[in-house]
């Protein structure tokens, strides 16, 4: 299906310049439509513009509401419960008094090509849904943060399937993307190719039984860390980041406070520039709750951190972590701050640290550098490099490597399904460019 | 319905006259002979006739912001808002952000100076919340721009301005560590206040160890006076009858150490600290007016540092250190007859004169291989940085008796060269039992023991207690770096609290020079 986003910029001065010169005042009767393919704006009301609750109508086998502007509504834009399927598409769904969608008790919905802003609440609200896809939309400006998903003990479902792919996500007052199960069910979260920036807290936080795939996406200056796991509840979230870009991150770019890494772990992911650790699994002196065991391969972690904390991967869990074929250069307070040297391996540091004092053009390597390297380990590990990582241009983010690495053909094989995959025998990332959060222009 | 009526007429009313805006503006010409026209966009941003475009502006800004794709759409909508309002500063930046995710650098740097020109041209935009923001968010930017064109200075430049506006910034903060290294400065990477290499004038053993195959070396320089009290009952092995009793006992000392500190590995320590004397002693005699005040200078013990790192994150450092006591300095006997004037004159009015011979020793070191256990301890706590150690030195307790040592020192880094510092130096020593030679003199035969003991000299072997105490210094001090790892440094120890008997000192003048190698 091809979808256009209706919210052009002179169709929305046109409405509001209608209201103003005709004198409308601000409250309507509310207007009940399901249509497909009209393009009717769905004007202020006191309640859901739409509500959809499968014991009112006949229950269809589809609900799909197409091209529609549902805008300054005193509660939900949309709401939606019951497992009848619910297909969005093409909708302006906007500065209403609740969420944008707000997505209840076991329903399922896919959401395409849509712009969900300035709610009051969040863009999206999925409490206890079966499933929800967001695709090629916008998410952006809402007050509660971008999309929040729940499942709680209330739940009727088992388990929630959603599915983020092609959005942009940014600006929320709160964090881009919220998940949280407190059940014995799982929420299973993919996010793929998306771009989820700029909003006030976290990217990407997920609490608990949480199953998380995010893969492809670019996280970037957000005002806490890009993505964030934690446990408050028995379960420990399981998780598997890869090919994602993470940068500018007022936090951590990952912050791994309790969790537990799937088949892929945190791979090949471009770490830079994050104001924080690039990073950080564990919270210092405070390892009472958490679960870690993660397994941190073949990423290019470089120039993250500042005066408040920031080494390139630091553990201060009591969990493990395996910590292989990654370059890490030039972050802020030290290369790998753990305590001890368990699961260091065949990584390339460089230039990490504060007073380490390194002659990039003659690899001179004889004071204080390792030190500053490895705090809380003796030195350099099996396979590891102390050598500079010949990027290829560092300055504009290049991070790709010049055939005279020491990089290159210097990873330790990884034996696992992904790595056999797309094997990779340089340490740091693959060089494959992110395609993150490539929505359909609008008209 | 007719008030709701009258609401209506009332609200078209208000509506009308905020869209219509205000009149256009009339001034008259010097001659007053006729009007010029203004229109409103051509008035002062600060003007309220600029509020109406500001307004229209504020609607382009924000559905940029909606898109907030870095596209050409979202540049025109900033592009409208600045036409509209020339002085909106967010629309410059985020404008400027655009062209420069684009990689249209010219344009994107012009957009934030421009930022930058409207903001300080503005009177209101100072006081608003969110301008400093702004700003910070200019310089930041510019930064980066000059960091990706590999402009390292002007980066660096842009970098620590912003961090003069927000030392907490932490985007400057990295991006500046960034650009430093990229610049090969390695040595000068943290902003000043985190640099804890620096070293307290007293409290001089710090937390942090040096780093592999760098050295150190530093000359100190102190100088100061000091009494003790040489009485009767100090001796109490034999009780002297002392006939020219020396009551008092003045010091100058004048102490060069030097050392030398070399890093074996990144948390081992070695250096060795040997030192220099210069003692000048006065002996005051009760009974005569002048006496000789001799300069002795020799080689005092040399002291053997190891120092290991045991603990460690970013600005909290752990050290535990033992200085080996080498007993290179002696016990130095000085003799000689010295003429002494007694008050008075003799009977042909001549004043009168004796020689007499005096034993002084002089302890240039303890004679002994003594050991010194200690812990040290540095914090980093922006921008002031806390050093502390304490020993404890284990002696045989014949010439130099035990010592505990507890220092504190905070440091203040007032500018890139200058450190001011406070420290709190507190000492207790033991009790001393030293062995002394006395030679005294017996001016007639003495019949009372029923021991004829003849007149002339009489020499004694004994010992007497040279007493301890507690003792507390305040210590002010200041370091000048005047070279790139050279520091000169000036300070004072103060006694706050002396020990009662035994020798105390009065103040004690440091002058300092270090050097590290990189």
């Amino acid at each position: 299906m091809t979808s256009s986003l209706p919210a052009s910029k002179p169709m929305l001065l046109q409405l509001r310049r209608l209201f103003t010169d005709s004198g409308f005042p601000l409250l309507y009767i509310p207007l009940l439509f399901i249509c497909s393919g009209c393009s009717t704006a769905f004007f202020p009301s006191p309640r859901e513009d739409i509500a959809i609750e499968e014991d009112q109508f006949t229950i269809p086998k589809e609900i799909i509401i197409a091209d529609n502007t549902i805008y300054q509504n005193n509660r939900s834009g949309l709401r939606i419960r019951g497992n009848t399927p619910v297909y969005v598409a093409d909708c302006s769904i906007y500065q209403n008094g609740r969420a944008g969608v707000d997505i209840e008790q076991a329903a399922k919905v896919d959401i395409e090509a849509s712009n969900i802003y300035e709610n009051k609440n969040s863009g999206i609200a999925a409490n206890n849904a079966s499933k929800l896809t967001l695709r090629d939309s916008l998410v952006h400006q809402n007050k509660d943060g971008g999309i929040r998903i729940r499942q709680d003990t209330e739940s009727q479902v088992k388990s929630t399937y959603v599915n983020l792919q092609h959005n942009k996500i940014f600006l929320n007052e709160e964090g881009g993307i919220h998940a949280i199960a407190d059940t014995p069910g799982p929420i299973q979260v993919n996010v793929t190719k998306n771009a989820i920036y700029r909003n006030r807290k976290t990217g990407l936080r997920i609490e608990d039984n949480v199953h998380l795939t995010a893969a492809e996406n670019a996280f970037y200056r957000n005002g806490a860390a890009g993505i964030a796991s934690y446990v408050t509840a028995d379960t420990p979230p399981r998780l598997d980041i890869y090919q994602n870009k993470i940068y500018f991150n007022l936090g951590s770019g990952v912050f791994i406070r309790s969790g537990i890494t799937g088949r892929i772990g945190i791979s090949n992911n471009l770490i830079y520039n994050n104001y924080r650790a690039g990073v950080a699994i564990g919270l210092l002196n405070q390892a009472a709750n958490e679960q870690v065991d993660v397994e941190v391969y073949h990423n290019t972690i470089v120039g993250n951190g500042s005066n408040v904390e920031g080494a390139g991967i630091r553990n201060d869990s009591h969990g493990n972590a395996v910590i292989k074929n990654n370059i890490i250069a030039y972050n802020f307070t030290s290369g790998i701050m753990t305590d001890g040297c368990s699961g260091i391996s065949y990584n390339l540091l460089f230039a990490n640290g504060e007073t380490s004092r390194v002659q990039p053009d003659s690899e001179d390597f004889n004071y204080l550098t390792e030190k500053v390297q490895y705090s809380g380990c003796s030195g350099k590990q099996w396979g590891d490099v102390l050598a500079q990582p010949m990027f290829t241009n560092p300055d504009s983010y290049n991070f790709s490597l010049r055939q005279d690495s020491p990089a290159v053909n210097a990873a330790d094989t990884i034996h696992s399904a992904y790595f056999e995959t797309f094997p990779n025998n340089n340490l740091g990332a693959r060089p494959e460019p992110v395609s993150a959060g490539k929505v359909q222009e609008r008209p | 319905m007719q008030l709701a009526g009258k609401f209506f007429i009332f609200l078209s009313i208000v509506l009308f006259a905020f869209h219509a805006g205000p009149a256009q503006a009339e001034i008259l010409d010097g001659s007053g002979s006729g009007t010029i026209t203004i229109s409103p966009l051509s008035i002062s941003r600060d003007n309220l006739l600029v509020a109406d475009g500001c307004d229209e502006a504020r609607e382009w800004y924000d559905e940029g912001l909606r898109l907030s794709d870095d596209s050409d759409r979202e540049a025109y909508y900033y592009q409208q808002a600045i036409d509209l309002c020339p002085g909106y500063v967010a629309a410059h930046n985020r404008l400027a952000e655009v062209y420069r995710k684009q990689g249209k650098y010219l344009l994107s740097i012009d957009q934030f100076e421009q930022a930058r020109i409207q903001a300080l041209a503005s009177n209101q935009f100072a006081s608003r919340s969110g301008s400093r923001a702004l700003f910070l968010e200019s310089a930041i930017s510019l930064g980066e721009i000059y960091r990706i064109q590999g402009k390292y200075e002007r980066a660096a430049q842009e970098f620590s301005k912003a961090l003069q506006m927000d030392p907490d910034s932490l985007a400057a903060q990295n991006n500046l560590q960034y650009v430093y290294k990229r610049m090969h400065r390695y040595d000068n990477v943290l902003s000043p206040n985190n640099q804890m290499l620096v070293n307290a004038l007293f409290t001089r053993i710090s937390g942090l160890t040096r780093p592999r195959g760098t050295y150190r070396f530093d000359v100190q320089y102190h100088t100061w006076n000091q009494t003790g009290t040489l009485t009767d009952e100090m001796f109490d092995d034999e009780r002297i009858q002392l006939a020219i009793p020396p009551s008092e006992r003045k010091t100058e000392v004048k102490e060069v150490i030097a050392s030398i500190r070399y890093g074996i590995t990144n948390n081992l320590t070695i250096g060795l600290i040997p030192k220099y004397f210069s003692r000048t002693l006065e002996i005051k005699l009760a009974a005569f007016d002048t006496v000789e005040t001799p300069t002795v200078k020799d080689i005092g013990d040399t002291e053997l540092l190891l120092k290991y790192h045991v603990w460690g994150e970013r600005n909290r450092h752990l050290s535990i250190y033992t200085l080996f006591n080498l007993p290179t300095g002696k016990n130095i006997k000085v003799l000689g007859d010295e003429p002494l004037t007694r008050p008075g004159q003799d009977m042909n009015g001549d004043p009168i004169t004796e020689y007499l011979e005096f034993v002084r020793y002089i302890p240039f070191g303890s004679e002994s291989y003594d050991v010194t256990p200690g812990l040290a301890f540095t914090l980093g706590l922006d921008p002031v940085i806390l050093q502390s150690n304490m020993q404890y030195r284990i002696t045989d307790g014949e010439l130099i008796g035990d010592e505990f040592l507890l220092n504190a020192a905070a440091m203040y880094r007032v500018n890139p060269s200058v450190i001011a510092s406070l420290e709190m130096n507190y000492r207790w020593r033991a009790d001393v039992r030293r062995k002394q030679q006395v030679i005294t003199y017996a001016l007639r035969p003495d019949f009372i023991l029923r021991e004829r003991i003849p007149a002339g000299a009489l020499v004694v072997d004994t010992n007497y207690t040279e007493f301890g105490g507690h003792t507390l210094f305040l210590s002010p001090g200041i370091q000048f770096t005047v070279a790139r790892g050279v520091m000169v440094e000036f300070g004072m120890q103060i006694p706050l609290v002396r020990q009662a008997q035994g020798v105390t000192e009065n103040i004690v003048y440091h002058l300092g020079l270090s050097v590290m190698t990189f």
